[in-house]
């Protein structure tokens, strides 16, 4: 995630914290597909980086009411302020990715 | 497992607040009356009491505030409560701090009074009532998630228009419906999100009917225990041993020998579950020595990982999987909640200091839920069943790590 926004107090984490972990984009229902479905993300971001960065990527305009929802391995979705280093140690799959299912329209509860 | 009493008593718990309501001026510039203008570059204050439910979540005090706002003698203040937009609402604490309006009303208490040390404040425990701010705009977009749609359409929020018109005609009640059907929004998923922890699936949350999601909403925002808890006892209470690994399990057997009704003898050396298994929800095997047990229920009952959240003031949220059980060598034992802390903060220094009994009295280690010191040899499973929030979270404060 070369181009998401930098945290404010990244700098001033731990090395723990400026780790990175790695997130799977999976597209649901008819969501639209990414060239690049794995990408790199600093443990220590919030979730909001990771909405943004997919927004970004997808270019889902808020402005026009475009809706984009991100899961966590199809269950639930995370408050914006969770960490993305938390939700992977507890939520990453076999491979040690963090899945993140996205849809253009509810799709879980 | 679950102690009635305990859990009751811990769901009954209220927090007196002082609430200052500050009231815009620039909105209704065009109120009558030469004092308004006097004072237009000020906003003004006044302050309300109230007992709020600890489980409970700070947008739900709106309707209330605004009552009482109507009630007060200045017809600038009922003006400003009869066009109330609840999703405009946000509260501050001492400090200018915002905040979260997704975290339980007690452990915001708890966070934001950790910094009052009793040689500090004149009182301690922390001065009460707890004091608030109440605000009525610039909503702090970047701070706080914002209360219009944060999960279905997680955007920043365009600020209303400040021209003192309102858009359209809605009553308050409609708006607020709005606003309690987003809060009850983020409670739901991370019901879920706490359910994929103890289950390794949604599936409890999920099966759920719409009457009873309606039930377990109108029980936490009128507070009604039996209501709320006919409910939720399904969603917490673990899943019997069939449904996952026996480790765990024929664990407790062991360090609990007294106990006739574990009539097992299944001592099984299992791993113990491992992050991996969350990615496939589906139930583990029965092992050969589950499948002879004619009944299960002899066995006692524990979760894949207890949901847990630690919080430190200035640190960010910690949250790790933490099993019901740990073990070391041949030796297993439930673990504790400092065992707990310590996988949560490892970086924490009060853990090693702690367990060598040569704590520093300089900074007083306090562990608070609800409010309340627990002791750190207090069990993860007995917490995560009768000390949970109503998000089935045991959100856990440290203070002096």
């Amino acid at each position: 995630m070369s181009d998401s926004p930098s945290a404010p107090n990244a700098r001033t984490q731990s090395a723990q914290n400026t780790a990175k972990v790695v997130v799977h984009f999976r597209p649901t229902g008819n969501a639209p597909i990414l060239k690049q479905n794995f990408f790199k993300i600093t443990s220590s971001y919030r979730f909001q980086t990771v909405i943004d960065f997919l927004r970004k990527q997808l270019n889902v305009q808020p402005a026009t009411g475009e809706v984009l929802l991100l899961y966590v391995n199809s269950a639930f979705v995370p408050a914006p302020d969770e960490i993305v280093g938390n939700l992977h140690q507890c939520f990453h799959d076999a491979k040690g990715d963090l899945v993140i299912n996205y849809a253009t329209t509810a799709a879980w509860g | 497992m679950a102690d009635s009493d305990i859990v009751r008593r811990v769901w009954s718990g209220v927090l007196p607040l002082e609430i200052v309501i500050d009231l815009p001026r620039t909105v209704h510039s065009q109120q009558s009356g030469g004092r308004v203008d006097d004072t237009s570059e000020q906003n003004y204050s006044t302050a309300t009491y109230l007992f709020a439910p600890r489980v409970s979540y700070l947008p739900l005090l709106i309707p209330t505030l605004r009552t009482r706002m109507k009630q007060l003698v200045d017809p600038h203040a009922r003006d400003l409560a009869e066009n109330l937009d609840p999703s405009t609402v946000w509260f501050e604490a001492d400090g200018g701090v915002p905040l979260k309006w997704h975290y339980p009303i007690g452990l915001l208490h708890d966070i934001h009074t950790l910094h009052i040390t009793p040689s500090t404040s004149r009182l301690s425990p922390p001065h009460l009532p707890w004091r608030l701010r109440m605000k009525l705009e610039r909503y702090p977009v970047e701070k706080i998630v914002s209360l219009r749609s944060p999960l279905l359409n997680p955007v920043p929020a365009t600020p209303p228009p400040n021209d003192g018109t309102p858009l359209k005609f809605e009553v308050f009640e409609e708006k607020m419906k709005k606003v309690a059907a987003v809060v009850q929004d983020a409670h739901v998923n991370l019901l879920k999100e706490s359910d994929f922890l103890r289950n390794g699936s949604t599936k409890k949350t999920m099966t759920l009917s719409r009457a009873e999601l309606g039930q377990l909403w109108t029980g936490l925002e009128t507070h009604d225990f039996d209501l709320f808890w006919s409910i939720f006892t399904r969603l917490i209470t673990p899943p019997s041993l069939s449904s996952h690994s026996l480790s765990s399990v024929s664990l407790a057997t062991t360090s609990a020998p007294s106990s006739s009704a574990l009539g097992s003898t299944t001592t099984t050396d299992q791993p113990a579950p491992s992050p991996n298994e969350l990615s496939s929800p589906t139930d583990a095997p029965l092992s050969p020595t589950g499948a002879q047990d004619p009944s299960p229920r002899s066995l006692p009952l524990s979760p894949r990982w207890v949901p847990m959240r630690a919080y430190r003031e200035g640190k960010p949220v910690a949250q790790d999987l933490v099993p019901p059980y740990s073990t070391a060598g041949e030796v297993s034992e439930e673990t504790t909640l400092l065992k707990a802390l310590s996988i949560l903060l490892p970086d924490s220094s009060f853990i090693t200091t702690t367990t060598t009994t040569t704590r520093s009295t300089s900074t007083p280690l306090r562990v608070l839920i609800h409010g309340s010191d627990v002791p750190l040899e207090a069990p993860v499973v007995w917490l995560g069943m009768n000390m949970t929030y109503a998000d089935g979270f045991v959100h856990v404060v440290v203070r002096g790590a």
